[in-house]
């Protein structure tokens, strides 16, 4: 191999180890490893050496930093939703509306639950309704046990903060975007903070897929007795 | 996470860690991204610890995972982001066998550079250290020791090339 090849490959690694190697110093790199087969050896060399000289050095590659990462990857990994739960309940000024959450949604997921059947049953009557029997209208005037949940800060589908209808019944999730005056909604709770459990009742229509609400009465719901379960969370 | 198995994971990871990174570069991983690669191949490991054979090598079970991880990375095309350029980590494959080779002699390594780098002079050895120990580029590496930033890439590439050849030479046949 020639002096100036070696120069050469010299000045492309301290390229390659400082980060700056271009495509065109790449392709320069490739050309003298390709016809100088102990140059790739070198290269496998120095890449071990020097990784292994980075994680001696460098406090944030330490052995300890190494095995505390993998810890925590596992941790997010394995415990996913009851990371996220111990996080929201870390966070201030939460507890009332979390306690609200956990309520509507363990009311929800009773399968017995009469609101629930009765829920379920209006909401039925009315897909029939619009789907079979007057298939030429999408229209109907609903009454919707559900959740006021916020378009921008819960749903993250909008700027503007609009109050949108979750309804999941069946374990099945429709979400009614709200075409009338948000104020009724304000009045019914912080819906951008948390779900805020409702009863709506109002004209539902169905665009392309997309269902939409004018609300003429906005209740909050009063969630039934229940212990403590687990925190719906908006996300 | 069962105490056994996490007690387990733990001193396994320690154990390989070193050596496993080490192995990913060599592969072609960007420095930046080595950590990350290595993590997730002891998560599959976790993951998969079901499948692997008891009295087998752990070492080497692994190192196929990470070299698979680096393979899918590879396949990405153009979104590869984790790798060093195209070209460059093409030519690292061409003489990678077709399954995971030998363990990296880390320990040895580390113990061969201890003595390569004492017979530095005293400035290429600070350079050496700040330059990892504050991963400070050579602009800033200039402004400390006062020399120019091409001054440093100059010493630098030269010291690493100094030390590479004294670590081969202790290694020997060893290491190949």
């Amino acid at each position: 191999m020639s002096v100036e090849a070696a120069d050469r490959f010299e000045e492309l690694l301290s390229r390659l180890f400082d980060g700056e190697l271009t495509d065109t110093e790449a392709g320069a790199l490739t050309a003298l490893l390709r016809d100088h087969p102990p140059l790739r050896s070198e290269l496998r060399q120095h890449l071990v050496i020097w990784e292994l000289w980075s994680q001696q050095k460098a406090p944030e590659r330490s052995a300890d930093a190494f095995v505390a990462a993998c810890h925590t990857r596992l941790r997010a990994e394995r415990q996913g939703d009851s990371f996220l739960a111990s996080l929201r309940e870390r966070l201030p000024n939460k507890e009332h509306e979390e306690q609200r959450g956990a309520s509507l949604w363990w009311w929800l997921r009773r399968p017995a639950s009469l609101a629930g059947a009765i829920s379920f049953l209006t909401a039925a009557t009315a897909i029939l309704f619009w789907f079979v029997v007057l298939p030429h209208r999408a229209v109907a005037t609903v009454t919707l046990h559900g959740e006021a949940v916020c378009t921008a800060c819960i749903l993250h589908e909008t700027h503007e903060h609009r109050p949108a209808i979750r309804v999941t019944e069946g374990g099945r999730t429709r979400i009614y975007y709200v075409k009338s005056d948000r104020h009724p909604f304000e009045r019914a709770g912080d819906f951008c903070s948390a779900p805020v459990p409702l009863v709506v009742t109002g004209r539902a229509e169905s665009k392309d897929g997309r269902l939409e609400m004018e609300a003429s009465s906005v209740q909050r719901d009063s969630a039934p007795d229940s212990p403590a379960g687990p925190i719906l969370f908006p996300f | 996470m069962n105490p056994d198995i996490a007690g387990t994971f733990d001193s396994l990871v320690r154990e390989h860690q070193a050596g496993l990174r080490a192995y990913i570069r060599a592969l072609g991983a960007q420095d930046a991204w080595v950590d990350d690669l290595a993590q997730e191949a002891f998560l599959v490991a976790y993951r998969r610890h079901e499948h692997f054979r008891e009295g087998a090598d752990f070492g080497r079970w692994l190192r196929g995972i990470a070299r698979n991880l680096v393979l899918n990375e590879r396949r990405k095309g153009a979104r590869r982001s984790r790798l060093l350029q195209e070209s460059i980590v093409d030519v690292l494959w061409t003489e990678e066998p077709a399954s995971p080779g030998t363990e990296t002699p880390d320990g040895r390594i580390l113990a061969a550079m201890a003595d390569c780098v004492t017979q530095l002079p005293e400035r290429s050895r600070a350079l050496l250290e700040r330059r990892y120990s504050e991963n400070a580029d050579s602009e800033s590496l200039g402004n400390i020791f006062q020399m120019s930033a091409g001054a440093v890439r100059q010493t630098l590439v030269r010291t690493r090339v100094a030390v590479r050849r004294c670590v081969a030479g202790k290694l020997g046949e060893a290491w190949s």
